[in-house]
């Protein structure tokens, strides 16, 4: 298994400068969030399992640009439908990667429903992902993250992960609202995403 | 059991009239991706959608899903709407509370209003009871179209929707989706 905190640093080695992340809540969010990444990051924060659905809609409103869905596995099988609804859409370039470590770490280390027997790439593929990478060993993580990021397609990453401690975090500086406008002025600029009148 | 072809499409007839009318309000509005999970009543209007090359439409498999496409779309720079059944708002009731109210981010849906005095099935009814008031526990706008007459509301509901920076709903009678038989 591989810790959380490398596992982000190499996303974060790897990835695009101009990649676009859409981050799930949970401890791969904030791993991720303590990267101080370049990439412009949207941290979706509520309601679990909505965040695929957004970064496919980014992807589809700006197919230039990759986007990449960060979350972790509690968060991810709220969703599995998803799966199905991303690979039907066509969409080429979202890249989904899930931290898989088997339990609600924040919500203090409860293991998931079938923790012992599930393989989120089983069901990727299932679901019609053609190209699903699972690694659980750091070095194996190292060459397949590189590989994962350079695919100039549809694609699943499973990062197994270790259980690490993560006590419940305060409450940020920043609200929902005030992270969606900061968010949007770095992706858009001043001029704004859209007119409201066209 | 006998099917109603004229509420199903399954004569592979054209979409109809209405249906393409809804279509021509939603492009005016801006709207370039649709997100739906069908309803009887709506495949007219799901065949107008997929017919149209302006429109991108994306099957999905929760009716949530769509408020979370849609909320992504926005942020990407382009407007998108989610068609689903009453059932898939009260089932969406999470997602528009958590994310489209907490986030300040417009969305506009179309649902389908069974349940009420025009429809003929009993499982409809208490989703049809309960739509309105719980749009208003949530605080999402809302708007009745009935037929034609009332289709520039769909338009002004999504003006609403990215003016307040909120969900705005509009709530389809079946006789704004299914034509009257000849």
């Amino acid at each position: 298994m591989i810790q959380r905190d490398r596992c982000a640093a190499l996303l974060k080695m790897h990835m695009q400068t101009d990649a676009i992340v859409v981050a799930g809540l949970g401890t791969a969010s904030r791993a991720w969030r303590a990267q101080q990444a370049p990439q412009p990051t949207y941290y979706v924060s509520d309601p679990m399992g909505i965040g695929l659905a957004m970064a496919l809609g980014f992807a589809l409103a700006q197919p230039g640009r990759e986007v990449v869905f960060l979350g972790g596995d509690g968060d991810f099988i709220m969703s599995l439908g998803s799966l199905l609804t991303v690979a039907g859409s066509g969409v080429k370039n979202l890249k989904v990667v899930t931290f898989q470590n088997s339990r609600y770490e924040t919500g203090g280390g409860q293991p998931l429903v079938a923790s012992d027997r599930f393989s989120l790439a089983t069901i990727a593929r299932g679901a019609g992902f053609e190209k699903v990478l699972d690694v659980a060993d750091e070095a194996q993580a190292v060459e397949d993250i590189r590989t994962f990021l350079g695919w100039e397609d549809l694609g699943l990453l499973v990062l197994r992960t270790a259980a690490e401690p993560s006590p419940y975090p305060k409450a940020g500086p920043w609200s929902q609202v005030e992270e969606r406008a900061f968010f949007m002025r770095q992706v858009h600029g001043d001029a704004g995403p859209l007119p409201c009148r066209d | 059991m006998q099917v109603d072809a004229n509420l199903t499409g399954r004569d592979g007839g054209a979409p109809s009239s209405l249906a393409m009318q809804i279509v021509d309000r939603l492009k005016r509005a801006g709207i370039q991706i649709v997100t739906l999970l069908p309803d009887a009543w709506m495949v007219r209007l799901i065949e107008a959608v997929a017919a149209d090359p302006q429109l991108r439409l994306v099957r999905i498999s929760r009716e949530d899903e769509g408020v979370g496409l849609c909320a992504g779309a926005y942020l990407g720079g382009k407007k998108a709407v989610v068609i689903a059944q009453n059932a898939g708002f009260l089932l969406s009731a999470n997602a528009l509370a958590a994310l489209s109210m907490h986030h300040q981010i417009p969305v506009l849906i179309l649902i389908v209003q069974r349940g009420g005095h025009d429809d003929d099935q009993y499982y409809q009814i208490y989703k049809g009871r309960v739509t309105v008031p719980v749009l208003d526990a949530i605080g999402i706008p809302y708007h009745f179209v009935d037929g034609p007459e009332d289709f520039h509301i769909i338009e002004q509901a999504s003006q609403q929707a990215y003016l307040a920076r909120t969900p705005v709903a509009v709530l389809l009678s079946r006789s704004a989706l299914v034509e009257a038989r000849p």
